[in-house]
């Protein structure tokens, strides 16, 4: 191996630098799950009735399925008693004044504005430590607009209807082994309604941190977005670094009626475990949305980094007519990480469209696949589809997978499918650097011009983010 | 196969008169290589539709015709193309006619030599033969070998070393006669180092001919050694009588550093087969191979092309976009082989048709095969009818429909003629496809 | 050989140098001296080591010196690692310009234009003025402006990115421009926009070393030397007229004459 592939293979073996954990005054349900854990955490949210039922009957479901098995993804059985279900700092807040010192402070540390007045123009925050939501800015002002951004269990009780309603309309609590699990435990999350014609002014965030040991976080998104509305939400998280293994299983559900555009943006930056594969955030999640109206579009970008494990495809449903989803993704995996992510893109809907652009970065020995389906209904007249699938490999004992399914049952559509996979080469960094640019400077212009259209889909200030966690993930220096 | 036999019977009849009157040139080098090329024919044999090649094409409905050879006809009558300033060259049943030929062309700088001649050439057989060894392990070398079996009046050129030939030299071919005939024009092209030359080749119908509906089957061959840093632009443009057949053949073999162009326009024939085959001896190469054409009524138009990557850092195009009409059927058959060796290779081919009636038929089979692992290569088909919304959108602006579908059909042949670099032959192009928006 | 006697240090002086490709000596005791003005050719059969020449001087890691030295300004270049030789002067036009998909060809251009800049000293030039001195190069090259947009040679053609490797040259101004083949496969147009961009280039304090199989080159940048490297070394020099002697009569009659004096 050469000098420069050994410089490359150094800017790989970096460290995670959200690793350490606060010590907050916590509320914890004992290890183990049963009925009575279902009952518990439903107690303690104060919930109504039909929730608890909700609950309970995807747990007993959760109990006659089968955790899914994975040729790509390994790792040892879980043990679902071995894990703590609620955990929530004690202090109750009525305002951001109120909060622990300790929990203003964590959040600073990641950069995470939850006080208004530091907040950047233009982003409101829903933040989720460990199970439940601590705070959300700017409640007042969406508000003003009909918009309703709050926690879960806030809006369990200011808008029920809305979430009986819509819970579990797009992701049904039996829908696979993790999103049954999440219906039954999940302690709260966000909550999100963009009335009609209004066009929500700021981009709406959750900030997602496990903090507790030996915990799961199990949260629940909901967003609804009626005719004509639009918004942009994002997502970020991490974790302190620990040696066990943590389970992550949400769920994300997006409803989109006529003419509403709704995008969802996420950094995921779980802790991956270290140099050996020890410990690590298993990140099984569900995410999916329907563009139940004619025109609307559902828009996923991603760009993963984090976790030991991830197991997600935000898929669209293009029930409506001329509907459109879509589906950017940056996926990095180093050292022992597995990501199996992708998408799924149902066409139901005539001329309905779609895009999936995937990009994976596989370095160490580490190993990452796409996996997508695109299914053209029978009705579905006019449908489009454009697939690009591009793997880049740094070093030779990383592996690239790319398993693409077509499910086309009308003759009128039109489904591409492209794929590449390459090697950051000798050749690309020598060129660079005859030029006059350094190593570093090499390495990071060829990785973000790699990820160029997907970076181009998030919003300004995550893009920028993006591409400095890109940047820890594969260098050592860069911060 | 019966039918097999039957034809080769046929043609061996057609080939002793052939050899009879040959009149004294029977111990010539031409007459050795006519009888080895006849044997070799009966040997290979024509393949049948069980050849993945010949799927599209009936080869028997080719060449099951009782063919005879084709008396010359000296009367060639073809207009010129407006505004095309061109050294031209007329092949009227296969034989070039030497009256006919430029005069300018004498002081032109290159050779221009007679195939027995060429034969005797040391140099120039050399390199013929290179070139035609590289074709003929393919499935159409049976017509191949019925091409040099009839031969007699192919010509060779010889373009030499640095020489930049300041116009295209233009090819005029011509088929005609009162019997069911086929004729064999064949011609060879030696660009040697860093010399470059444009060929435009003409098929078209005669104004002088014999009789105005007679059948007939061209089977035309053309071979191109491009040497070292050399440049060939080949155009072809095929406007021939509804009645005839053509099958045509079309090698080219490169060497380092040197590039091949390639166009071919079709819109005449009944039955046409195009065979083009490029082989890339030496790296960093470049070939573009190009086709826009239109097939109406019963006609059926048949590319298969082929590309062989044989070494590394060479890179080929191909865009093939094809109209289909009425009852008339396309085919596209392309291959890109990519060696284990060929490494940085950039290989790219697509074959857009679009299919204007429901009873018209378009195959499309675009194939990549990749033996290297460092290589960039694409490839794709698409197959469709005119965009209704965008006619609709065209229509709701007052155009007629007919008008409308023109004016997108154009479009879509438009991406390969832009590219057309000599102006009065794109112009004539267009006006004969009616693609002139 | 001779260079003329100007009293001041070659901008290039290799001397017996000795280099090897995975334990294969390609180069076997080249010396060759290059004055600031000069332009020199170099011509060779395949695998004489014209290219191994070209990719040692810029500093590529495949290729081990195992004796002899290079100074380039009286400074040992060996010293130096690949980005250290690019920002003193030193550019390669490479026989096969790499594909940087999703780089932006402007970008790049601004990224080494500054950084060359900044090694010099010099401030870095703001976005319009970097605009107008990337198009101002770009007309004199006969360079299609959309090629700014594209991504870096991706997808381009081979005349196209000979083109931008000229636009590099033409920008970044070095002291010793190394032109690997850049004249292979191009057509006479293009050609004589490559030998434009040299010469256009062309002055006192710059050198030259031209790599290429074609004679044809040459009747368009006038070399001051021509060097015939066969075997690792350099067996004849001469000026233009050696050249389209090798054009004529081929390498073979260099062969002979260097086995006879062996």
């Amino acid at each position: 191996m050469s000098d420069s592939m050994q410089t490359l293979e150094g800017h790989t073996q970096s460290e995670y630098k959200y690793g350490w954990s606060t010590e907050l005054d916590m509320d914890t349900l004992p290890k183990g799950l049963t009925e009575d854990t279902v009952r518990a955490i439903s107690a303690r949210k104060n919930e109504p009735e039909w929730l608890l039922e909700w609950r309970l009957e995807a747990f007993r479901h959760w109990q006659q399925m089968e955790e899914p098995v994975w040729a790509n993804v390994k790792f040892p059985p879980i043990n679902y008693q071995d894990i703590i279900y609620f955990a929530a700092p004690k202090k109750k807040l009525n305002s951001l004044e109120e909060a622990d010192p300790e929990l203003l402070e964590m959040f600073d540390k990641l950069g995470v504005p939850i006080e208004e007045r530091k907040v950047l123009a233009g982003v409101a925050v829903d933040a989720v430590v460990d199970s439940v939501s601590v705070a959300t800015t700017f409640k007042k002002d969406l508000a003003k607009l009909g918009i309703v951004f709050s926690s879960f269990s806030e809006a369990v009780h200011s808008h029920p209807e809305l979430v009986r309603e819509y819970l579990g309309s797009v992701v049904p609590a039996k829908d696979n082994y993790f999103a049954a699990l999440n219906s039954a435990v999940f302690s709260d999350g966000s909550f999100c309604y963009i009335p009609e014609g209004v066009k929500c002014p700021m981009e709406l965030s959750t900030y997602f941190r496990i903090n507790a040991a030996n915990t799961g976080q199990f949260e629940r998104t909901l967003i609804v977005a009626e005719k004509g509305s639009t918004v942009s939400y994002l997502e970020g998280c991490t974790a302190p670094m620990r040696d066990e293994n943590q389970l992550h299983a949400a769920v994300v559900e997006i409803y989109a009626k006529e003419d509403a555009n709704v995008k969802y943006s996420t950094v995921q930056n779980w802790y991956p475990g270290d140099k050996e594969g020890k410990g690590g955030i298993y990140n099984f999640v569900t995410k999916r949305g329907i563009c139940a109206g004619d025109r609307s579009k559902i828009s996923w970008t991603q760009v993963e980094t984090g976790s030991a494990i991830t197991w997600k495809y935000p898929s669209c449903i293009l029930k409506g007519d001329d509907s459109i989803g879509e589906f950017y993704s940056v996926a990095v995996t180093n050292n022992h990480q597995q990501a199996d992510t992708g998408t799924k893109m149902i066409h139901l809907g005539k001329n309905t469209k779609s895009t999936i652009i995937s990009k994976g970065i596989s370095a160490g020995r580490s190993n990452n696949s796409y996996r997508g389906l695109v299914k053209i209904g029978k009705r579905a007249d006019g449908a489009q589809n454009f697939s690009q699938c591009d793997s880049l490999l740094m070093g030779d004992k990383c592996g690239a997978h790319t398993f693409p399914y077509l499910e086309v049952d009308n003759p009128g559509a039109r489904v591409e499918h492209e794929a590449t996979t390459s090697k950051i080469g000798e050749d690309q960094l020598f060129y660079c650097q005859q030029r006059g640019l350094s190593e570093e400077d090499a390495i990071n212009m060829i990785v973000n011009g790699y990820c160029k259209e997907v970076f181009n889909e998030l919003p300004m200030e995550f893009a920028v983010e993006a591409q400095k966690l890109l940047a820890i993930s594969l260098e050592g220096s860069v911060g | 196969m019966a039918d097999q036999e039957k034809i080769l019977d046929h043609l061996s009849e057609v080939f002793h008169a052939f050899e009879s009157g040959l009149n004294g040139k029977a111990q010539s080098t031409l007459h050795h290589f006519q009888k080895e090329s006849f044997a070799s024919l009966k040997q290979y044999q024509f393949p049948d539709r069980k050849h993945e090649d010949w799927k599209y094409t009936i080869v028997q409905n080719i060449i099951a015709p009782p063919y005879t050879l084709a008396d010359v006809n000296p009367r060639v009558e073809i207009e010129d193309i407006p505004g095309l300033d061109t050294y031209k060259l007329v092949v009227s049943n296969g034989q070039l006619l030497w009256d006919h030929i430029d005069p300018a062309l004498k002081d032109a700088g290159i050779r221009l030599m007679r195939f027995d001649n060429m034969l005797d050439d040391e140099s120039m057989r050399k390199d013929f033969n290179r070139v035609i060894k590289a074709e003929r392990p393919s499935s159409n070398q049976a017509f191949a070998y019925l091409n040099f079996a009839f031969q007699s009046g192919a010509f060779a050129i010889d373009i030499p070393s640095g020489f930049i030939l300041d116009k295209p030299i233009e090819i005029r071919i011509v088929h005609d006669g009162t019997d069911t005939t086929f004729s064999h024009p064949l011609y060879f092209i030696r660009a040697q180092k860093s010399s470059e030359v444009t060929i435009i080749e003409r098929f078209e119908k005669n104004n002088s001919a014999l009789s105005a509906d007679h059948q007939g089957l061209i089977n035309a061959s053309a071979y191109l050694s491009v040497d070292k840093n050399a440049s060939v632009t080949h155009y072809r443009w095929q406007n021939l009588p509804a009645t005839y057949r053509l099958v045509n053949i079309l090698a080219a073999q490169q060497e380092r550093d040197s590039r091949f162009t390639s166009y071919a326009f079709d819109i005449g024939g009944q039955s046409v087969r195009n065979n083009i085959h490029v082989e890339l001896e030496d790296s960093n190469t470049y070939s573009s191979l190009q086709a826009a054409y239109m097939a109406k009524n019963k006609q059926s138009i048949d590319h298969q092309t082929r590309i062989n990557h044989k070494v590394p850092h060479c890179e080929s195009h191909e865009l093939y976009k094809g109209i289909i009409d009425d009852q008339a059927s396309g085919a596209f058959n392309g291959k890109v082989l990519v060696h284990p060796d060929a490494q940085k290779t950039n290989a790219f081919q697509q074959n857009d048709s679009l299919v204007l009636s429901p009873h018209a038929r378009m195959n499309s089979k675009p194939q990549l095969e990749i033996f290297a692992d460092d290589v960039k290569c694409s490839h794709g088909a698409t197959i469709g009818q005119l965009d209704q919304k965008s006619l609709f959108y065209l229509m709701s602006r007052g155009l007629q429909k007919e008008a409308a579908k023109h004016m997108l059909t154009a479009a879509f042949l438009a991406e390969v003629l832009d590219t057309v670099t000599i102006e009065p032959l794109s112009e004539y192009i267009r006006t004969k496809m009616s693609i002139d928006v | 050989m001779e260079t003329e006697n100007n009293n001041m240090t070659p901008l290039l002086e290799i001397k017996d140098l000795h280099v090897s490709v995975n334990g294969e000596p390609i180069l076997k005791g080249l010396s060759l001296t290059v004055s600031k003005g000069e332009v020199h050719a170099i011509m060779g059969p395949n695998g004489s080591g014209k290219s191994t020449l070209a990719n040692v001087l810029a500093g590529r890691e495949e290729y081990e010196v195992d004796s002899g030295s290079i100074l380039y300004n009286g400074q040992d270049l060996l010293e130096l690692d690949v980005n250290e030789r690019a920002l003193e002067g030193i550019f390669l036009a490479f026989q096969y310009p790499v594909e940087i998909p999703g780089v932006s060809n402007s970008n790049f251009l601004k990224s080494i234009i500054n950084a060359r800049r900044v090694h010099q000293g010099l401030p870095e030039l703001n976005a319009l003025e970097m605009l107008k001195y990337i198009q101002g190069k770009m007309e004199s090259i006969e360079m299609d402006k959309n090629l700014l947009k594209r991504s870096l040679n991706d997808g381009f053609s081979g005349g196209e990115k000979k083109r931008n490797e000229i636009l590099q040259m033409s920008l970044l101004e070095p002291s010793l421009s190394i032109l690997d083949e850049t004249d292979s496969g191009l057509d006479i147009d293009a050609l004589r926009i490559v030998a434009d961009g040299v010469n256009q280039l062309k002055s006192e304090d710059r050198a030259f070393i031209v790599v290429t199989h074609y004679q044809r080159l040459l009747n368009h940048i006038i070399p001051d030397y021509v060097h015939v490297l066969s075997d690792g070394k350099i067996v004849a020099s001469g000026d233009k007229h050696l050249a389209e002697k090798l054009e004529a009569e081929g390498y073979d009659w260099i062969r002979e004459t260097n086995s006879m004096t062996a």
